[in-house]
């Protein structure tokens, strides 16, 4: 009698045990919880945006959820098949800002600089491998040591280089290598007055008020000298919560590791501080995607001193102009598949000018893009997952067009993505003398 | 043999056991994510269970709910009255010389009631209404009833009339006397307005299928306009004003699913104080609060769009209004310490200029909802609808008068009734003439 009882009672109990267990499992997430992570998927699958979107929902919500899966479109090296037509095919000599062109493609990991003609006048080649030792490639990263996803022309004829998520290298005219950063920085790096070079790192960490047990990917902004040693890093989300701009970190789903996904940087000059005090001088204005939003931080103070999101979506390459205007790449905020640029005051919110969108303007990328003000006042705008860059005039003439001869996958059957194309001076002093004097008319060379 | 079957039995015996450990852990691992019983019991009882699921849920809600609202915890929301009730009531302090003149009006959920009362708290007048004989049909369309029992909002009007909204019942015009002079039954919610020329604006709910934004039937937020006896002039879609504008791209941030879209809370004209910073702000067009987008932003009733919106530096956004050419509004989430907050933000330039509620020593009331008034010589009154608490303060922070809700509800009148909105009007309005004072004494301050 008495052993049924405890018997009885015993079984309560390893019940109850059995549901705590369940409970805590859920909760506090014990063992075996990260080994069933296939199996709580499909469980529990969450209801938030998706890098695939469920089949049925797709159908149901058709063009916001289309907007969304294209905004997460894995990354490849292109996506276009080629199309008919020459490398330039637009070139207004007239109305165009003369000067180089200097870009980075998918195809290869090289930096170009090309004239307006679509000549190769430079090209520096790195290898990553070789010249970052021992550099284990995970499988969601590997391929990223055959193509610089940014580089910056240095005074000197040299570049400097970066691999995605794999570090910084630093090449002088003739490719060699001078010094390298190991890091697992990603999408862009810019450099400062005094030289030194501004990226994105990743770092994955806990972030109690973005997940209070699983680490997030959380973005880091990291300053080298221009010998390549670490000065400064920073923490995204540290600088969020330190801000008043703090309730922006509760938008992120909370189910999701990356993000941020910050993907552009510009130091700002303090051309435009008059706009608003935030865009002092040395502050960082940085793309946030996830949040859609554009936003300055200020290294010094380390916390976010202005952002600003609502009328563009997926949005890349957002930088400071000197009247003060933002001027971007909105990848999908037309909520069709149609891209555009952006200039818009940050203080009225006003868009001031833009391109894309509209009859006889079509550009679109998806997933990566780029955008530059030209001194003449034209734009300089790269269509990336297409391979094309346009300059066009203020009054929307398309006055030069490129096409990456470049082709990308397995037949050859894809258009390689042009990363940023960047228009710089013909004077620069590493050039041969050939180049700087094709500007000038026919006649004797003029001695130097 | 007998052995044989005694072996089967205790094989058996252990795999029932097995079984109903099994079935015991998934009940536990499933409770929380699915809101089996007794989540919601757990959830409603204050205490440190309630909180660790609350945080449990922010972290992990695989819903695609961004934030857990107070609604989104409870299974049916509390409309009337959660906060246990304790300590003193009535007002409790008065600081004559720092308190600005006036009466109070205000809207306790106790009753279908609004009530005009003096800073010393005694109750000037009461104006109620039989729900369910003023709407008949409509009234049982309501969720669950409670609905009849309180006013969601009130406006005091010139003659001594109030204007009262109903919660999904309607809209209702009392005189002085509380005789009804006319009704406007529709799926009213959270905030009505009246305007400068005595036209009143108020929220509603409408349910419509929108092809191209999602298949399923949508709860659309509607702006009603009625004229000053009760006639329908216009109705706008907050939805088709977002999808029209060129802030259309945030709609893409919402999650998939929820029909309550928009969750818009609180309307007001503006009166074009600050059409010179920006001529979205011009007279007569309107400022809403999206909670789910956590936005403000400005409509145009004529051209049917959102000109300008701004988010980020709040999160729970209510009750937002211009005050001294600020945005000033009600945060009941943003802080990232969870607790309520006031702020006065400049629209364009993005400062705090003044907040209540951020720092340790200006106690706001966990997960409260609640309204705000800038009063005329500066001072703000700050009403904590759950705590069922009105605090006027200066700009220095200082709290100058407090009012504790003598009102209950509850099976044995336990919670404190919320109080949706507490204005101070003049206490030379024309028709208090009309009202005798009566000789009650304001409630005695209990406890201790």
């Amino acid at each position: 009698m008495l052993r049924s009882v405890f018997s009885g009672a015993g079984v309560i109990l390893l019940l109850m045990a059995s549901g705590t267990y369940g409970f805590l499992l859920e909760t506090r997430h014990i063992f075996p919880f990260k080994l069933l992570k296939y199996a709580r998927l499909r469980l529990n699958p969450p209801k938030g945006a998706t890098r695939e979107p469920h089949p049925e929902r797709a159908a149901e919500t058709p063009s916001l959820d289309a907007i969304r899966h294209l905004a997460n479109l894995p990354y490849l090296e292109g996506y276009s098949p080629p199309t008919a037509g020459g490398v330039i095919r637009a070139y207004d000599r007239t109305l165009v800002q003369d000067g180089l062109n200097f870009f980075t493609s998918g195809n290869a990991p090289e930096a170009i600089l090309m004239d307006m003609d679509g000549k190769v006048v430079k090209r520096w080649t790195a290898d990553a491998l070789k010249a970052i030792p021992g550099v284990q490639l995970s499988t969601s990263h590997s391929g990223h040591e055959s193509f610089l996803r940014d580089a910056q022309l240095l005074p000197d004829g040299g570049i400097i280089g970066m691999f995605d998520e794999i570090g910084v290298v630093r090449l002088d005219a003739s490719s060699r290598v001078e010094w390298v950063w190991r890091g697992p920085v990603h999408h862009d790096l810019c450099l400062d007055e005094e030289g030194h070079a501004w990226s994105i790192l990743h770092e994955r960490r806990v972030v109690p008020e973005l997940n209070r047990v699983e680490p997030v990917l959380d973005d880091f902004f990291v300053e080298l000298s221009s010998e390549g040693k670490l000065l400064r890093r920073m923490s995204l989300a540290d600088s969020f919560l330190r801000s008043r701009y703090a309730a922006m970190l509760l938008d992120i789903p909370a189910f999701s590791e990356d993000v941020f996904h910050t993907n552009s940087i510009v130091v700002l000059d303090g051309s435009a501080a008059g706009r608003l005090p935030a865009f002092r001088r040395g502050n960082l204005l940085v793309s946030i995607k996830r949040l859609n939003a554009v936003a300055v931080i200020d290294p010094d103070a380390r916390k976010v001193v202005w952002a600003l999101a609502g009328q563009w979506y997926g949005q890349h390459s957002a930088r400071l102009l000197p009247s003060g205007h933002v001027l971007l790449f909105d990848n999908l905020g037309t909520m069709r598949p149609a891209s555009r640029v952006l200039e818009v005051d940050p203080v009225t919110q006003q868009v001031i000018w833009s391109f894309g969108g509209r009859d006889g303007e079509n550009i679109l990328s998806e997933t990566v893009g780029f955008v530059e003000r030209l001194g003449n006042g034209n734009t300089l705008i790269t269509e990336s997952d297409r391979g094309r860059v346009l300059e066009v005039t203020p009054d929307h003439r398309v006055v030069w067009e490129f096409v990456n001869p470049a082709l990308v996958g397995k037949h050859k059957e894809h258009v390689a993505i042009v990363y940023f194309m960047e228009r710089v001076s013909r004077d620069q002093p590493f050039l041969t003398r050939e180049v700087s004097e094709a500007r000038a008319s026919p006649g004797p060379e003029h001695p130097r | 043999m007998r052995s044989f079957l005694g072996a089967w039995r205790r094989i058996g015996g252990a795999a029932a056991l097995a079984g109903a450990m099994a079935l015991s852990a998934a009940y536990g691992y499933f409770l929380v994510p699915r809101r089996w019983f007794p989540f919601d019991l757990l959830v409603k009882r204050h205490g440190p269970i309630s909180r660790l699921l609350a945080s449990h849920v922010r972290a992990h809600d695989a819903s695609g709910n961004m934030f857990p609202s107070v609604e989104d915890l409870k299974a049916k929301p509390e409309l009337r009255g959660d906060t246990p009730a304790s300590g003193r009531v009535g007002v409790l302090l008065h600081d004559r010389s720092r308190a600005e003149n006036g009466l109070n009006f205000f809207t306790s959920a106790h009753a279908p009631a609004a009530l005009l009362m003096d800073m010393d708290g005694a109750i000037l007048r009461k104006w109620s209404v039989d729900a369910g004989e003023t709407f008949v049909r409509d009234a049982s369309r309501s969720r669950s009833g409670e609905d009849a029992q309180f006013f969601r909002d009130a406006e005091l009007l010139p003659d001594g009339g109030v204007l009262a909204l109903l919660d999904n019942i309607g809209i209702v015009r009392l005189d002085l006397e509380s005789r009804v002079v006319w009704s406007f039954p529709v799926q009213a919610h959270h905030d009505l307005f009246v305007d400068f020329a005595g036209v009143i604006w108020a929220l509603a709910h409408e349910r419509r299928v929108i092809p191209g934004f999602r298949n399923a039937a949508v709860q659309d937020d509607v702006i009603l306009s009625l004229s000053p006896d009760g006639k329908l002039l216009r109705r706008i879609s907050v939805l088709d004003c977002f999808r029209q504008s060129s802030y259309a791209a945030m709609l893409a941030t919402l999650p998939p699913e929820g029909e309550d879209v928009l969750q818009t809370n609180s309307i007001v004209v503006l009166d074009g104080s600050l059409a010179g910073r920006s001529p979205a702000f011009r007279r007569g067009n309107l400022l809403i609060s999206s909670r789910s987008l956590g936005m403000v932003a400005v409509l145009d009733p004529d051209q049917n769009r959102v000109l300008w919106a701004l988010r980020g530096l709040w999160r729970g956004q209510e009750s937002v209004q211009l005050a001294a050419g600020h945005v000033l509004l009600f945060d009941d989430l943003g802080s990232m310490r969870k607790t309520p907050r006031v702020l006065e933000v400049d629209p364009f330039s993005q400062e705090v200029l003044w907040s209540f509620g951020t720092t340790v020593d200006q106690p706001m009331l966990p997960g409260s909802g609640g309204s705000v008034e800038r009063l005329r010589g500066g001072n703000t009154l700050i009403t904590e609808t759950d705590a069922g608490r009105v605090r006027e303060v200066t700009l220095d922070n200082r709290v100058v008068w407090e009012f504790a809700n003598p009102n209950r509800v509850g099976k044995n009148q336990e919670f404190v009734a919320f109080i949706y909105l507490m204005e101070r009007v003049p206490s030379d309005l024309p028709f208090l003439s009309k009202i005798q004072v009566p000789n009650s004494k304001p409630p005695a301050p209990t406890g201790g």
